[in-house]
């Protein structure tokens, strides 16, 4: 089932009411088996391996608690929760087609990208588990005893498929509890539902068919036409991922629950490293707290390097696993190295500046950034690094050709209607403008909204999503990671 | 029972706040609707309510080969060419279906492509026929091609809205800035074709499927509805041909007995192997299956000879 799609909407806008509505102690058994079915809805093969995943989680959370901790142990359970993505994401394409076809694989299109085998959501529910394995290991919290309020926060529909990732610190209780939601929240989860499919159906999936078509034959276009893949597709994620993000945060509100936000604005970030802090952050933070903190710590005490090197060393370690945890190819680790560079250089570059930027200063650090991502998140896109040059070259090259904007008009309306929208949220509500103090009109997905302010935000989206949707169902990119 | 948390409105004024919206939404949705249609079947995105603009005495319909095949200025007087790039078979028996009574309208020239009947809804101008959703709102077997394969098409149709997603300006614009596109003659100019050699086809006969048949039964009834001629045509391809061809026998063979008789003309068969020689000279083809202009004057000259000789007008 698309997230995208009108079931999903039907299944999120049907099942919140009869949850809100039935008993408490049944509310969390019913959302489990709504999860359960959903997941299964893809393709009910792959059940067996979400329930391996808990099942493991369940039983490393058990066996790493109270004090034993040997190194190997922990490394065992690690390794049997990571079991099946590693075994999708980088053991899987060695095989050959016969082996391949033993093993249930993902049957989405992803248009111009390629088969992909690995089921849909697997790293981002490995890497729920996976978070709640360490955390147990490290103490922090005890072990869940009950194997199925476990199954509910690494299955919770809403963000199984491409997070936002969750801390069981921070869902658990909420499951736990299983609260209806307030009115407040009912409102901001059908605007951020609808804001999500605003994004996705008609932007993210419309922007989509002028890019591909430009990344279909990257050595034979135009500068025009290679700008506007390069451009577009950053765009295009924006909306795609970000669509899929609030989509997520809105169906879990109708449930009672609050999901990290997982994109603030990125596109306004005065530096690489505040870009990071904007964009896909429940996974900066997860490989923060994972991965980053523990491996720094261990590299600083590796004495005889310097700190620079010291430095440079975690950031290209963690940005290279970042990069193949998008898959094995050298697109991702050129990705990640490319990342890394870029942080580190600005690491040595804000080193001993102080004081606040000036306006200008902010202006030209937005600029620069967005540039620069979009430049690199062409990686993400392009199906192999000579098509990424290609793509590069062209841009560069200032040759001529036709330009072709799917639906030209019509993008640039949505372009607009989203940045006004982003703006809106990535400033304050109160702001002072020369001697006064202004009161920013509370718009989009602000809880400070009019209660029709909402009301006529979630009709004019709903709108938008009949009249410029895209009927094509194009399957969200994340969900190849 | 877990209390919600505290909110700023109550929940009795949230479900009337959301039940005004929904209320709201439909009120525009169908409103907007009315007026859509209203629109479509006044604005030139709609070939139904172009070809009623233009008025002409002979219609041609087909692809994109009939659209830069056929030039209504080396044709017959009052000739249109209202073929579309994408389109086909089953955008031809859309538009015949719900073309009003044209008193002008003697003829139609339906130019067909023969793989369409063996590839039906497999075939690429298939899902293009999506750019006409508009034409599926009163129309049961358009919405049927349309909607084929989803099962919430039954709740998508009741939106007055949904026909019109993603092209509400185009028809809007077509409403008050008409564009008829001259008499709907594509010329292409020069040729990517180096040199052409007569291919032997020696694949094995491919069967015509239900839903091609479908779709020229329904060309047929829509003629005599009409009261128009229908005449078919194969337009000439580089280097191959398709009247004659082994693969597409049984679709030529199903054309002919749709189109012979009731006062219609099968032109798809050439006696006088014209198109033999036409099909070897590289300077008439843009590419493959699409004439240049040069190669389109001579053919509709031909064509309307062939008409004129062997189609006799209906009383």
């Amino acid at each position: 089932m698309n997230v995208s799609s009108l079931p999903y909407v039907a299944l999120v806008l049907v099942m919140a009411p009869l949850y809100a509505l039935s008993p408490r102690t049944i509310r969390p058994w019913l959302l489990l088996l709504v999860s359960l079915a959903f997941y299964g809805s893809f393709n009910w093969a792959f059940l067996p391996i979400l329930l391996a995943v808990i099942l493991a989680s369940w039983l490393a959370g058990l066996t790493l608690d109270g004090g034993r901790r040997s190194p190997w142990l922990v490394t065992f359970w690690l390794l049997v929760v990571l079991a099946p993505l590693l075994f999708y994401k980088y053991l899987l394409f060695w095989f050959t087609e016969a082996l391949i076809g033993l093993v249930p694989t993902s049957g989405l299109d992803f248009g111009g990208y390629g088969a992909v085998l690995i089921p849909v959501g697997l790293s981002f529910f490995t890497f729920q588990g996976l978070g709640y394995v360490i955390d147990i290991q490290r103490g922090l919290y005890p072990p869940e005893r009950n194997p199925a309020r476990l199954a509910l926060f690494i299955s919770l529909f809403p963000q199984l498929l491409a997070g936002p990732i969750e801390r069981y610190p921070s869902l658990a209780p909420q499951l736990r509890a299983a609260a209806r939601p307030s009115p407040d929240m009912v409102l901001d989860g059908l605007v951020m539902l609808f804001y999500g499919l605003f994004l996705k159906v008609c932007l993210g999936d419309g922007l989509g068919v002028t890019v591909d078509a430009a990344y279909e034959a990257p050595d034979r276009i135009g500068a025009a036409t290679a700008l506007v893949g390069i451009y577009g597709f950053t765009f295009q994620l924006f909306a795609d991922f970000a669509g899929y993000s609030f989509i997520a945060l809105g169906a879990a509100a109708l449930f009672g629950v609050r999901l990290t936000q997982n994109f603030k604005q990125p596109f306004f970030s005065r530096s690489i490293v505040e870009f990071w802090q904007r964009w896909h952050i429940s996974l900066t933070r997860w490989i923060g707290d994972y991965l980053y903190r523990p491996l720094g710590m261990r590299v600083i005490g590796v004495a005889w390097l310097p700190r620079f090197w010291q430095e440079a060393l975690t950031f290209f370690i963690v940005w290279l696993v970042m990069g193949l945890w998008h898959g094995a190819s050298w697109t991702f680790v050129l990705f990640g190295l490319l990342q890394a560079g870029m942080m580190l250089a600005y690491g040595r570059w804000s080193r001993g500046r102080r004081g606040l930027p000036t306006l200008v200063g902010t202006a030209l650090g937005m600029l620069l950034t967005f540039h620069l991502v979009v430049l690199t998140f062409g990686l993400i896109r392009a199906p192999s690094v000579t098509a990424y040059g290609d793509m590069l070259a062209a841009m560069l090259s200032a040759a001529p050709g036709p330009v072709k904007i799917a639906d030209r008009s019509n993008m640039l309306v949505l372009l607009a209607i989203v940045l006004a929208v982003e703006t809106a949220r990535r400033f304050p509500a109160r702001m002072t403008l020369g001697n006064r103090v202004v009161d920013r009109v509370p718009w989009l997905l602000a809880p400070a909204a009019g209660l029709w302010q909402r009301c006529l935000a979630i009709a004019a989206l709903i709108l938008l999503v009949i009249l410029m949707g895209h009927d094509e169902g194009r399957t969200f990119i994340y969900f190849r990671f | 029972m877990t209390k919600a948390a505290p909110s700023s409105i109550s929940a009795s004024r949230l479900a009337r706040a959301l039940a005004l919206t929904a209320a709201l939404l439909l009120a525009i949705d169908q409103g907007a609707g009315v007026f859509l249609d209203y629109v479509y079947g006044r604005s030139s995105k709609s070939p139904v309510a172009r070809i009623a603009m233009v008025a002409p005495e002979t219609l041609i319909l087909g692809s994109s080969t009939g659209r830069t095949a056929i030039d209504p200025a080396s044709f017959l007087p009052g000739a249109y060419n209202a073929s579309e790039n994408g389109q086909g078979l089953f955008y031809v028996a859309s538009v015949l279906r719900n073309l009003p009574d044209l008193p002008q309208l003697k003829r139609v020239v339906v130019a067909f492509d023969p793989a369409e009947f063996t590839t039906g809804y497999r075939s690429s101008t298939f899902k293009q026929l999506r750019r006409h959703t508009p034409l599926a709102r009163q129309d049961p077997m358009v919405r049927d091609w349309v909607a084929r394969g989803d099962p919430w098409a039954w709740l998508k149709f009741r939106s007055g809205l949904y026909p019109y997603r993603g092209g509400a300006d185009s028809v809007i614009e077509g409403w008050y800035k008409p564009r008829l596109n001259g008499n709907g003659f594509l010329p292409l100019k020069g040729s990517q074709v180096q040199e052409v050699s007569l291919a032997e086809d020696r694949s094995p006969p491919e069967p015509v499927l239900p839903e091609a048949q479908r779709a020229l039964d329904a060309i047929a009834v829509s003629g005599r509805r009409l009261g128009v001629q229908l005449i078919a045509v194969v337009t000439p391809m580089a280097g191959q041909l398709r009247d004659r061809s082994n693969r597409f026998s049984p679709a030529m063979k199903t054309i002919h007995a749709a189109f012979a008789g009731n006062g219609n003309c099968d032109l798809t068969r050439d006696p006088d192997s014209f198109l033999d020689a036409f099909a070897r000279r590289p300077d008439y083809f843009w590419e493959g299956p699409h004439l240049n202009a040069k190669g389109a004057a001579v053919y509709s000259r031909w064509l309307a000879e062939r008409i004129v000789q062997s189609c006799p007008k209906r009383d």
